[in-house]
This record gives C-alpha cells, structure tokens and sequence, in this order.
C-alpha cells in the first residue's frame, strides 16, 4: 500500500512503473525460488539427521557387545594377567599367568603372598595397602620364588576392583616378566663398576665436560693438577689451562670445529697450570659425544702427562745434536748402509778421506761407489754385519783421484727400535801414512841387520888381521931383545919393554872390540848358573892388587842365565874396581837383592871414586877415565849391552874418595830356564 | 555459478546504470533463469556471460572493463555479507595470501557445490605477492578488480600486473605491489 501510495504520489511514467513492477516480479519469484531451496536443503538435513541416529543406535549397541567382550580380552592378553582378593587369594588368571605363575588357580588354590620372595615381604604389604589407599599400583617390582624354586623378578602394574557400592574387593594386576631387564640390569651395574675401577685407576687422566666446565674427573687426572675434584668442578677449564702460547689458536680452532660438529675427535698437545705453580705438557685426545634430552655436547678427554717425556726428547735432542756435531766433526769417516749396502749417511771427513761429494755418495752402492781393492772382504764382512758380527779390518781403496789408500774400518751392525739389523755402520780411519812407515820400517830393519851383519863380520876380519901383526910385532920385539940384548943399552931394552906393553895394550883393545861386537849379537844360553861360583872364578882369572881383598858376604843366587856374558859382565865391573883403590885395605864386595821382577846386584869398593860428570859417560864405548894403562874403555859399554840384553839397568854411585857403588839389574822373566 | 554473484552483478548494474538498463539487458540476454536469481540458488555461467556482453553492447564499455569494475564492487559486497572473513586479517596481502587455505574454505562450507578458480602462490613478501589464477571461466579480470578492492579496504593501494599464461585467460600471473 505504501509503495502504490508513493508510486501514485511521485506520478510515475508508466514506463518506470513497468520496470518496477518486473523488477518485483523477479523479486518475488527469486524469494520462491529461495524457499523452494530451503524446504530442499531442510529435507535433506532431516534425513541427513535420521541416518546419524541410526548410526549411533548401532554404535551403542556394538559398544555393548565390545565391553562383555573385554573380560575375555584380558583373560587372552599376551601378558600375565591376574585377579586376586585383598589377601591375595587369586580369583582368576589369564592362561599366560598359568604358564608364567606355573599353576592353575581353578585346580589349586594359591596364596600369592607365599611366593613373594622374603627380601620383598615388607615391600610387599607397603605396596598393597598404597594401593588400596590410591586404588592403582604402578611399577612394583619385586623377586618371587615360583612353585618350582626358580626366581623370577616381577613387575607388577594394578588397580583396586570395586563392588557396586565402590567398596574394594580385589585387586587386578598385569604382570611383566623382568627377570632378564634385571639380570641385563646387574651385569651393566657390574660393567659400570669395573668400567669406574678401569676409569680411577687409569694412568691416564680421564675427564668429562660439557661446557667448557668439568663433570668428571678420574684421580690420575685430579692428581696431575693438584686440585681437588670439587675445586676443579667450580672452575672453569680455561682457568687452568696455560695460554699464551703458539697453540692456543689452533686448539681454538679444534674446538670450534668440534662445536660446529665438523669433527668428533682430535689430539693436541696442551699445558695445564697446577695448583702450585708449575706446568704440565699433556697430550690430550677429546671426543664430543651428544647425550640428554636437549642433546648437550659432552667432551671427553683422555689426558696423559708427557712433562717428562717432553724434556727427555729435549734431552735426547741435545744429544742427538751434540753426537751429530761429533760425527760431523770427527777426523773419522763414517758411513750408515742398509742391509742392501746403500749409502744412507756419510760425514764430512769421509767424503775428504775418498775424495767424493756428499752427493755423489748418498744412495749408491757402497761396493760400487768405492773402488774396494780387496773386494772379497767387503763382501765378507757385510754378510758378517747381517749376522750381528762387529770388528775392525783393514782394506785397500782407490780414492776418487785413484790414489792408493790404506782404510782401518770398525764395522758394526745397526739396529732399528725393534733391535733388528737395519745395515751397518763402518769408522773408517785412513792409515795410509802409518801403513807406509810400518813398510818403510821393515826395509829400515831389514838394512840394518844387513849392515849389522857386515860390521860384525868386518869387526872379526878386522881383529883376527889386526892381531897377527900384532903378534909378529910383538915376537919380533922379543926377537930383537933377546939376540941383541948385549948390545943394547938400558934406554933402548926399556923402549923394547914399552913397545911390548903397547903390543898388549892394543891386543886388549882389540880383544875388546870383539867381544863388544858379540855382545847383543851372539845367541843367550841359558844354564844354571851359580854366581858364587862365577865370582870365584873371577877372582883366580883376573889381576887383583895385594892390598885389595874381593868378598861375597852373603851367598849369591843360582840363576838361569848365560853363563858367559854373567862372568864377563861381572868380571869387567870387578876388574874395574879392584884396580882403582889406593886405600890401605881395599875391599870389593858384591852384594844381591831379589826384587819382585828383577834381581839387582851391587858391586861396592871404597876406591878412589868417579867424578860425577863422568857417571853417564863411562859406559859408552873407548871413554875411560884416569891413565890406567890396562883400561880400553871398552868394558863398562859391554857391561851396558849385557844388561840390556836381560832388559835391565845399570848405574853408578860414587862420591870421590869414598868409593863407588855399581848397581846393575837382571829382568827375573829372562833368568829363568824355560827347559827346568 | 553461484547465485550471489548474479544477484551482485545486477545490483551493481541498477546502481551504476539504472533499472532501465537493467531491465534491457535481461530482456535481450534470453535467460533461461528470465533473470530470476536468488543468491543461494546457482544458475548457468552463459548466462552471466549473455548479461556482461548484453551491458557492453548497451552501454558501450569493453567487457574486460565491465568485469574489472564489478569486481571492485563484488569485494564490498561480499565484505558486508561476511565481515568475519575479512576482519581476520590485518593486511591485503595477509588476505591474498590465504585465499585458497582460508577464505575458499569459507565459501565451501556455505556453497559445497562452488566452483572456485585457485590461486597459486608464487612468492611472497610483506609488501608484494604473486600468484596464478586459474579457472575455466577467464574471469581474472574480476580478480583484478577483487584486489585491488582488498587493498582499497585496507586503506592502501597497489599496482597489480598480470600476464595472460593462456591466451582465452584461464591462465594468468599476478604480479601485486603494495604502494607505499
């Protein structure tokens, strides 16, 4: 009413009021056609509703179904299951606690408080009566002993069953079988503890951390610092970690990349500060392992202290350096092969002993690179060194300009840390210079015995020549005395007489000469000789002044020796000293004492006495001293090679005017008859 | 196609061209529906196809404009008809970005017959997002004009480009950027 109203007022044209009229035609249509939709869509949720319905109905009803079907459910549970009153008198079991329980509670009525085991008696009532308090019981465990004796450990998971008017009547409960979780429990228990034995007694420190903090640490490792374990859990590890050196970066680094998970495991060398001061060098082996709910890094470190290993590699470099130094330095050439005779090291002097670089040398063959004379005994010797045979032996080698060298080489295997023969080394000393004396030695003494030989024998042509005219001199002399003895006048038979004392004095010489010349030559005879006797022998054979008197006070030895050169050894000594006394009582005595290598003599007088300068002097050859007409000069030189040749020695005391004290020794070794 | 964007399309038309033009285009479109739409009813997509080209033809603007500016409209509309939907979100581009996870889910619990175009997100920023329309209908210039309502809700406003993937436009990509 009110549209037609304004449609009238406002004096529409037809035109638009036919518009309009269609437009609420449509519009009115379009709401029916809503409707219709609606009134479809309402259909269609009823029926959508209905089928629900139905649907729980049959729900409701299998529910049903399935909750009288849980009884049998848990009696054909795969785990024991079992219903007992509240004194333990089992109500119902499943078939899998028969056969776990070993009984059946329809055949026999079991307690099942007489199975728990004694240890768990008490644990057992405190569990029941929590669980009538709390009405479940969650995780008991405990030992039993079943009918059959054996143990088993148990756990035991259960909740009160109540009457209707929630009154407890009995309890249900499934039990687990955890016999094996336990015995696996135990021997981890006893692993964990033979782990913490290994652990504590380590000689290595062993440490846990996470966080740059200690967790754990082994007594080896607490004992290494000189902290205790809860001072070193308070700190944190850089605190006692010494820094400031080379490696702090490069531990950075490690430790970084083990963060970023790049590494799980590295070694390093590092220092610690001890509680008191001084340092430790460790060798340190980290591993990172993740662990814990919220995957915490954990560090483990093995730490073993290698101070002393450190300085005694400091040590054994300072030696190592300083033999080095001698090696190089040493006027003795060294070479090192392997077992194949390859060079491995050569010194200097070597390389100037040879004539050859260091280069030229390192890794050739020994055999090959030098020109070995003799090279069968290199060869020898090496096979020897492989047997472990050390000793010296001497070769002939041509050095690099193929001069003649003599070598002396030591040869001695090496050996590697595991005492195997890796090769040998050889000290070779260049004896070329003592190799030529020694063969111009032998020429030398070959020369002299020659030219001794010809002046002996020159020595005998000579005195046999020189006394035959000597005797005819000496015959002619007699000769002329005696026919012309008329004739001459005093002066003239006084000159005859000199010219024959002449004629002797030179046969005495000459004599001399001879026996000088035979002295060291002619072979020693050794005989049992008894010097008393010798000594007497002497006194009836030589010239001895009236007023002298020649004495044995004590008895001399019996000595083996040459029996010959003691009596002229003796004789010239005594026939020295007889002659040289211008004291009223002249005494000679000859005097012996037996030292431990050697027999010493002492011929004594109370002469005239030697002057001092001559004490040296008298026994060489031609020097006599005062103008004694029977002195050749010659017997006290004899005297000297005759000791010599016993390798004794001679001297002489002598204060002028007193007398003289001749002394004399005769090695024992060479007085001592090897045919006794 | 659903009912509501037929009922949308000729308000949109009464509004902007008058009932007259209304009127004459769906005299000269021959609708088997004769024009009568109800917006939970769903009616035969020619239909909506003969209205657009009959409007062209009557009021001399190019379809691809036609559709441009009804979605312009469609956006206020459908806002006012489901405030919660849009009040969830905080951001134009928050609201392209859930179109098929949220805002389609929406329309299928009312409509389960809808037939939906589907937008593939490409990339997202806080500032710019772009995306493949897809639909057998072509309509993506009512998609053109939806965003860029979006972002006139927000009090902003952005450049969107597109290119056509396929050439009878079911396939376009949307490059969207938000202004300032």
């Amino acid at each position: 009413m009110v549209l037609r109203l304004n449609l009238m007022s406002f004096k529409m044209d037809s035109k638009e009021v036919i518009l309009l009229k269609k437009a609420l035609e449509r519009q009115k249509r379009a709401r029916q056609q809503a409707e219709k939709i609606l009134e479809e869509k309402s259909k269609q949720l009823y029926d959508v509703t209905q089928h629900l319905r139905e649907s729980n109905s049959r729900l409701e009803s299998l529910l049903t179904e399935k909750t009288s079907e849980m009884d049998g459910v848990f009696l054909n549970i795969i785990d024991p299951y079992v219903i007992m009153d509240l004194e333990f008198n089992v109500v119902n079991m499943n078939s899998s606690a028969k056969d776990f329980l070993g009984f059946d509670h329809t055949e026999k009525s079991v307690n099942l408080r007489e199975l728990v085991h004694p240890e768990f008696i008490q644990y057992t009532a405190e569990s029941l009566s929590s669980l009538v308090e709390v009405g479940t019981l969650k995780n008991y465990r405990a030992k039993i002993v079943l009918l059959d004796k054996v143990e088993k450990w148990v756990q035991i998971n259960a909740s009160l069953v109540y009457d209707s008017k929630r009154k407890p009547i009995a309890a249900q409960g499934i039990i687990r079988d955890i016999t094996n979780e336990m015995e696996v429990k135990q021997i981890l228990a006893y692993q964990k503890k033979q782990l913490d034995i290994i652990v504590e007694n380590s000689p290595l420190g062993i440490v846990l951390s996470s966080e740059g903090k200690i967790i754990k640490a082994n007594k080896t490792f607490i004992k290494m610092l000189g902290y205790s374990e809860s001072e070193l859990k308070e700190m944190l590890i850089k605190d006692y970690t010494y820094s400031g050196n080379d490696f702090d970066k490069a531990q950075n680094d490690l430790m970084e990349q083990m963060d970023s998970g790049e590494l799980d495991q590295f070694t390093m060398i590092k220092k610690y500060i001890k509680k008191n001061g001084e340092i430790v060098s460790a060798k340190i082996t980290i591993n990172t392992l993740k662990s814990g709910s919220d995957n915490t890094d954990y560090q483990v470190a093995i730490i073993e202290d290698i101070t002393k290993e450190l300085e005694a590699e400091e040590r054994i470099n300072a030696e190592r350096h300083k033999y080095r130094s001698i090696i190089a330095n040493m006027n003795l050439g060294l070479v090192e092969v392997d077992n194949n005779d390859f060079i491995q090291l050569v010194n200097q002097s070597l390389c100037t002993m040879s004539g050859f670089e260091e280069s030229e040398l390192l890794g050739k063959k020994a055999a090959e690179v030098f020109n070995v004379q003799n090279k069968a005994i290199i060869a020898n010797k090496n096979a020897e060194r492989i047997s472990g045979v050390s000793d010296s032996y001497e070769v002939e080698v041509l050095d690099k300009n193929g001069v003649l060298r003599h070598w002396l080489i030591s040869g001695a295997p090496r050996y590697d840390e595991n005492k195997r023969i890796i090769g040998s080394i050889g000290i070779h000393l260049d004896i070329t210079n003592q190799k030529q004396l020694e063969l111009q030695k032998g020429v030398l003494l070959e020369e002299l015995e020659k030219s001794n030989e010809n002046l002996q024998e020159y020595a005998h042509i000579v005195s046999h020549d020189l006394k035959s005219p000597l005797r005819s001199i000496s015959a002619l002399a007699t000769w002329l005395y005696d026919d012309y003895n008329d004739v001459l006048d005093d002066s003239g038979k006084e000159n005859l007489g000199l010219m024959q004392e002449k004629v002797a004095s030179m046969d005495r010489l000459i004599h001399g000469i001879l026996e000088y010349s035979t002295a060291d030559n002619s072979a020693l005879i050794s005989t049992s000789v008894n010097l008393n006797e010798v000594i007497s022998e002497i006194k009836d054979s030589i010239y001895i002044p009236e007023h002298v008197d020649l004495s044995i006070p004590t008895p001399l030895p019996i000595i083996d020796a040459d029996r010959t050169k003691l009596h002229q050894l003796f004789q010239n000594i005594i026939s020295n000293a007889v002659v040289h006394i211008e004291k009223e009582n002249g005494l000679v005595e000859v005097l012996c004492q037996e030292k431990k290598a050697f027999y010493q003599f002492l011929v004594k007088d109370n002469g005239v006495g030697i002057p001092k300068k001559y004490h040296k002097k008298i026994f060489d050859i031609f020097q006599s001293i005062g103008d004694n007409e029977r002195s050749t000069g010659i017997g006290l030189s004899i005297v000297k090679k005759i000791v010599d040749r016993y390798q004794g020695e001679v001297w002489v005391e002598s204060e002028l005017g007193e007398g003289t004290q001749f002394y004399f020794t005769l090695k024992k070794e060479l007085c001592q008859n090897p045919i006794k | 196609m659903k009912g509501i964007v037929f009922t949308e399309f000729l308000e949109m038309v009464e509004t902007e061209f008058g009932l007259e033009t209304l009127d004459v285009i769906i005299e000269n479109s021959d609708l088997s529906s004769d024009g009568i739409y109800t917006s939970v009813g769903t009616y035969d997509f020619n239909e909506m196809v003969s209205l657009i080209t009959s409007l062209s033809g009557e009021v001399g603007i190019p379809i691809g404009d036609l559709i441009y500016t009804f979605g312009l409209y469609l956006f206020t509309s459908l806002g006012k008809a489901h405030p919660e939907v849009i009040q969830s979100y905080n951001s134009p581009i928050g609201l392209l970005y859930s179109i098929e996870d949220h805002i389609h889910v929406h329309v299928k619990k009312l409509y389960p017959d809808a037939e939906l175009p589907t937008f593939k997100i490409l990339e997202k920023t806080d500032t710019s997002i772009s995306m493949i329309y897809n639909s057998s209908r072509g309509l993506y210039r009512l998609a053109h004009g939806l965003i860029e309502k979006a972002f006139e809700h927000f009090n902003g406003s952005a450049s969107v480009s597109y290119e056509l993937l396929k050439a009878d436009g079911t396939e376009v990509k949307f490059d969207v950027i938000q202004n300032g």
